[in-house]
């Protein structure tokens, strides 16, 4: 048998249909989910309730008044005149983040895995460490890293890139790319991590059974690892498709900046917000809100569709 | 007897509960929002006022989210500060319809001290209907640095005109290119050329209308010079901090810049940390605003200065009205403040902390007193931004290498646009 | 490529040879290169911001544009820059750093206990409503956070937890993310077949859990140890909305606050605190330092975990 059947066998091996037991595991289901549930709803679907009754309302003095604005906020929402670049720059954006990011991200974590050791390990932390810089540090790195002058990079943003001022980088037609070297470098090294995590959790058997039959490293992670990983990197498509649908801190922090010429309204979230709390407008926001939920889910909904995420052996479906 | 007793317990009763509530808000402890510059301000003022110690406390906070928490307080009925230190652009936010949440200060400060802050200084703290939103810390006008031993070297008249501005920009252009005479980068070109050209880049009519309009000839006289002085390589089309443009300093390229008044003291700085000057070598000349000829007043614009405001919510306006007026009058704080106090009898207290910096040709002060009195008034406080409608659309036009008269009618169109989402009318011409 | 082919180039016992496979160990050239290049530009691109962030205080402000990018400045600039960073508040930055610790340990431990049983119950049990929590759980994992500002403050200030430490630990401690990653981890790793032959066996559900399960589950643990505490540590938006008080503040939101007044970032604000860009850059050392001396610590918790799949036939 060569190792890639080897290792379907394996994965598959868990899918025989026990008998039910005597004792259902469904009472003890609920009783190891209970406290999360509580937290869910306390903090998860009843604020996202009220965020929706809260698109109905209308604002008087700031405190939304339940359903008195029917779908206006929508309109002043969607009709905005920064709606229609808001979503744009969203879409370009995701175009470019998303394939960067998950490509990006299962490559390293393979390399990693594909030779334990001190280098592996010391790469792993310097790939997770940009993870913990946040707020004013991470608006002065990126002020410095993308000015050709006084850069680590200049060499390679003069000589390569062409590159002379710092406003030949960073202008409109650059944000999207920015955004994406910014997020890769704040949120790749926890992905990397899971996914080598992830990738330990594979039998060494199997790997050993691939080498002896003669994969190399290349076929060895094509076809062995990067199938049995691929429930976390659907769960990564999902999450990174949906948090980058809601990129917010990068551009307002960015758009602090001295001689910025970043939009404050530059991404749809950036519009909630101003909509809350420039206008005390939370009705608008929320609308928004719901719009960004709408598409996230979308594409979450397609996504465990093809890779059917939510099935697992027990659930028989 | 019955009634009697009834009425004068009725009559005890009103008198307690009138005097209640006074009694309350002398002992009320007020709470003061401020960034960690001002902690100077609340030291000040306990020391001045012992007594009151207990009854003020302090919080140091981040104001660019001041509007967002004001909104969280107005949904739960509580936790605005009575006191916060911020700009006025702020100010007007907060004042708006939803928020409403500064305190008209009219009753509480006396005409002798309103009078007393430099001509026009509160304005933007005033609605049109006349009610005061907050004081005035500090004043930011833009007044004309220059380089005193390069001026002389170079044999140049300082200038005291636009019209004379330009000309010396088309003389160093021939005479020593390379030279700046001014930078036109970010919003900071803004308020400099176009705010001291009263260009209505958005002025406050009322309170529900503004009028815009970019293609005023006040706003195409400045646009076309600040044109003419980027194509001949006098003006750089650079932020005053960009990494490029504090080469040029350092280079020895700048021969002046129309900037803030606390350019002097943190820009040009004459510290071993400064971004411009690290020597205290008497290199820093100033000279007043530029104004065009044919028009009496050399109105000017600024970047900066920030104001106190108190709570229409506070449970002790009096307290806090006191606390504000002290901050932003006493000698002092603002004696010893960073920048040039608004109140002008604590700014000719305040000159004296200039004199120990040796970055000064000369002694600024006369400059920067009698520029603060001439920042036009008329733009107002309006509740957007015209800063960011600049630098999003203005700034990019030009480098994609449209020209600043260019770039005007897609700076209209984005100002209108601003105005009207925020809900103001908008009117194109007066 | 047969193995022997593959093995051939370093083939022979000679010092060189042996050199030559600890060091490229059994990837082709080719192969080598390309793991080598990969790894280390990534490194660069990573690396090179982490060191000039290391750096920067080290320099003056000014020094910071006129000096080259990694150049180092004087070792004295950053004990000045610290005191410069506490010239205002002598104990603030070691509160914050307390609270900030008390908080993201304690949401720590609590979202942890509550996310692992979940995930496994979702993965490895068949219940009611198990399909409605899983889409629930992604569902306010992709709703957006800005939304939930004003319902969040709004539940908080109805217990009467708004201005406590509770109102972020609480909030922090519903880690859907780490509920899915479980459910994903469990899904795939542990086979019915064991759990069945334990309650053949007679175990409890319980102990089907405790002594199986989750001995099994150490990189689970180890992984979500610490992603709970990076993504907590960093948290600036929950004790932003929550806190108004300064003594309770987390690192993130103290020294935001402290810089955002000063013209640090933006040059606009001017102010006579020694505060400046030395400064900031110190305040992202301060946030970084413990998350990557938690991150080495925990690798060697995270690699012992490699798993064989839990199946001794």
């Amino acid at each position: 048998m060569t190792a890639q059947e080897t290792a379907r066998a394996a994965a598959t091996q868990t899918t025989v249909r026990t008998a039910p037991t005597r004792r259902s595991p469904l009472r003890a289901g609920h009783f190891f989910i209970l406290p999360y549930v509580l937290f869910l709803l306390a903090f998860g679907v009843g604020p996202g309730i009220y965020a929706f009754l809260i698109s109905f309302s209308k604002m008087v003095g700031g405190r939304p008044q339940l359903f008195q604005a029917g779908l206006s906020n929508y309109a002043t929402a969607f009709s905005d005149f920064r709606f229609g670049s808001a979503i744009e720059h969203m879409i370009q954006f995701l175009l470019i983040s998303v394939p960067v990011g998950i490509v990006g991200v299962v490559l390293l974590a393979l390399l990693l895995h594909q030779r334990e050791g001190r280098f592996s390990a010391i790469m792993r932390t310097i790939y997770f460490v940009p993870g913990a810089v946040a707020g004013p540090a991470l608006v002065l790195i990126a002020i410095f890293m993308f000015d050709p002058n006084v850069s680590p990079f200049g060499g390679l943003l003069h000589g390569v890139f062409g590159f002379d001022q710092v406003r030949d980088l960073v202008r409109e037609r650059n944000f999207p790319l920015l955004f994406t070297i910014i997020t890769f470098f704040a949120g790749a090294g926890g992905w990397i991590a899971i996914f080598y995590g992830a990738l330990n959790g594979i039998s060494r058997e199997i790997i050993e059974a691939a080498i002896i039959d003669g994969c190399d490293n290349l076929q060895l992670a094509v076809r062995i690892k990067v199938p049995l990983i691929r429930p976390y990197i659907a769960y990564m498509l999902i999450l990174t498709f949906a948090g980058n649908v809601q990129l917010f801190a990068e551009p307002q922090l960015i758009g602090r900046a001295p001689g910025s010429t970043l939009s404050p309204y530059w991404s749809p979230n950036q519009l909630g917000y101003a909509f809350a709390f420039e206008l005390g407008n939370f009705g608008a926001a929320a609308a928004l809100s719901m719009l960004l939920l709408v598409i996230g889910v979308v594409g979450a909904f397609i996504i465990i569709r093809v890779t059917n995420l939510f099935r697992t052996e027990v659930s028989g479906e | 007897m019955k009634k009697q007793f009834l009425y004068s317990l009725t009559v005890f009763v009103l008198l307690i509960s009138l005097s209640v509530p006074a009694l309350a808000q002398e002992g009320t402890p007020i709470l003061v929002w401020i960034d960690t510059t001002r902690q100077a301000a609340v030291d000040a003022y306990l020391a001045a006022h012992p007594e009151n110690a207990s009854l003020i406390q302090v919080e140091i906070v981040d104001r660019a989210e001041f509007s967002q928490k004001v909104l969280l307080f107005n949904n739960v009925g509580s936790g605005w500060p009575d006191v916060v230190f911020a700009e006025p652009e702020i100010i007007a936010t907060v004042a708006g319809e939803q928020h409403d949440y500064p305190l008209d200060l009219t009753p509480y400060v006396s005409a002798d001290i309103l009078d007393n802050f430099a001509d026009g200084a509160n304005a933007p703290c005033t609605t049109p209907d006349g009610q005061l939103l907050c004081l005035r810390n500090d004043l930011a006008q833009m007044v004309l640095w220059y380089d005193a031993p390069l001026m002389a070297e170079y044999g140049y008249d300082v200038p005291t005109t636009w019209e004379e501005y330009e000309a010396l920009g088309n003389q160093v252009a021939a005479e020593h290119p390379g030279t700046i005479i001014g930078a036109f980068g970010d919003d900071q070109g803004m308020h400099t050329y176009l705010w001291g050209s009263r260009c209505p880049v958005a002025q406050l009519v009322d309170a529900t209308t503004v009028y815009i309009n970019t293609a005023d000839p006040t706003c195409t006289r400045a646009a076309t010079m600040v044109d003419n002085l980027l194509a001949n390589g006098s003006m750089v089309a650079l932020s005053p901090f960009d990494p490029a443009f504090v080469q040029l300093v350092t280079d020895g390229k700048l021969l002046m810049l129309p900037a803030a008044s606390w350019y002097g003291e943190y820009v040009f700085g004459g510290k071993e940390d400064s971004l411009y000057y690290q020597a205290a070598d008497g290199r820093l000349g100033v000279a007043a605003p530029l104004r065009w000829s044919g028009e009496d007043t050399a109105w000017t614009g600024a970047q900066g200065g920030s104001s106190w405001a108190v709570s229409k919510h506070s449970t002790n306006p009096t307290l806090a009205a006191e606390f504000v007026v002290f901050v932003t009058t006493a000698d002092a704080y603002q004696g010893t403040a960073p920048t040039l106090p608004a109140y002008e009898p604590a700014a000719t207290v305040w000159a004296q902390t200039l004199a120990s910096n040796g970055v000064y040709a000369f002694d600024p002060f006369p400059v920067l007193q009698s520029s603060a009195t001439l920042i036009d008034p008329l733009w107002g406080n309006v509740r957007f931004s015209r800063a960011s409608a600049f630098n999003t659309v203005v700034i990019p036009a030009l480098q994609d290498g449209q020209t600043v008269v260019e770039a005007m009618p897609v700076f209209q169109e984005q100002l209108v646009n601003l105005a009207q989402s925020i809900g103001y009318t908008v009117v194109t011409s007066r | 490529m047969t193995a022997q082919t593959r093995h051939s180039a370093a083939r022979g016992n000679s010092a060189g040879a042996r050199l030559y496979r600890s060091i490229v160990g059994n990837m082709s050239f080719t192969g080598f290169l390309f793991w080598l290049i990969v790894l280390i530009v990534f490194g660069l691109f990573f690396g090179l911001p982490l060191l000039w962030l290391l750096i920067a205080p080290s320099k003056l402000d000014n020094e910071l544009l006129s000096l080259p990018p990694l150049a180092f400045g004087d070792f004295n600039n950053y004990i000045q820059a610290w005191n410069n960073l506490n010239v205002f508040d002598e104990g603030a930055l070691v509160r914050w750093g307390f609270n900030s610790l008390f908080y993201t340990m304690s949401s720590l431990l609590i979202s942890v206990a509550i996310s692992v049983p979940a995930g496994y119950a979702l993965a490895l049990s068949k219940f009611a409503g198990r399909r409605v929590i899983l889409w629930a759980t992604l569902i306010t994992m992709i709703l957006p956070a800005s939304a939930l500002v004003l319902p969040l403050f709004l539940e908080m200030n109805a217990f009467r937890l708004v201005n406590t430490p509770w109102a972020v630990i609480l909030p922090a401690s519903f880690f859907p993310f780490g509920v899915y990653l479980s459910f994903i981890y469990f899904a795939n790793l542990i086979p019915p077949d064991l759990l069945a032959a334990g309650r053949v066996d007679g175990c409890t559900e319980w102990q089907l859990f405790r002594y199986i399960a989750l001995p099994l589950a150490r990189t689970l643990l180890g992984l979500l140890a610490f992603l709970s505490f990076t993504a907590n540590w960093n948290n600036y938006f929950l004790p932003f909305v929550m806190l108004n008080n300064g003594d309770l503040f987390t690192l993130p939101l103290g020294l935001k606050t402290l810089i955002a007044g000063t013209s640090a970032i933006n040059p606009t604000f001017a102010t006579d605190l020694p505060i400046k860009r030395p400064e900031a850059a110190l305040t992202g050392l301060l946030m970084v330092l413990p998350v990557a001396i938690v991150f080495i610590l925990s690798q060697r918790y995270v690699i012992s975990g490699a798993l064989t799949g839990g199946i001794k036939e």
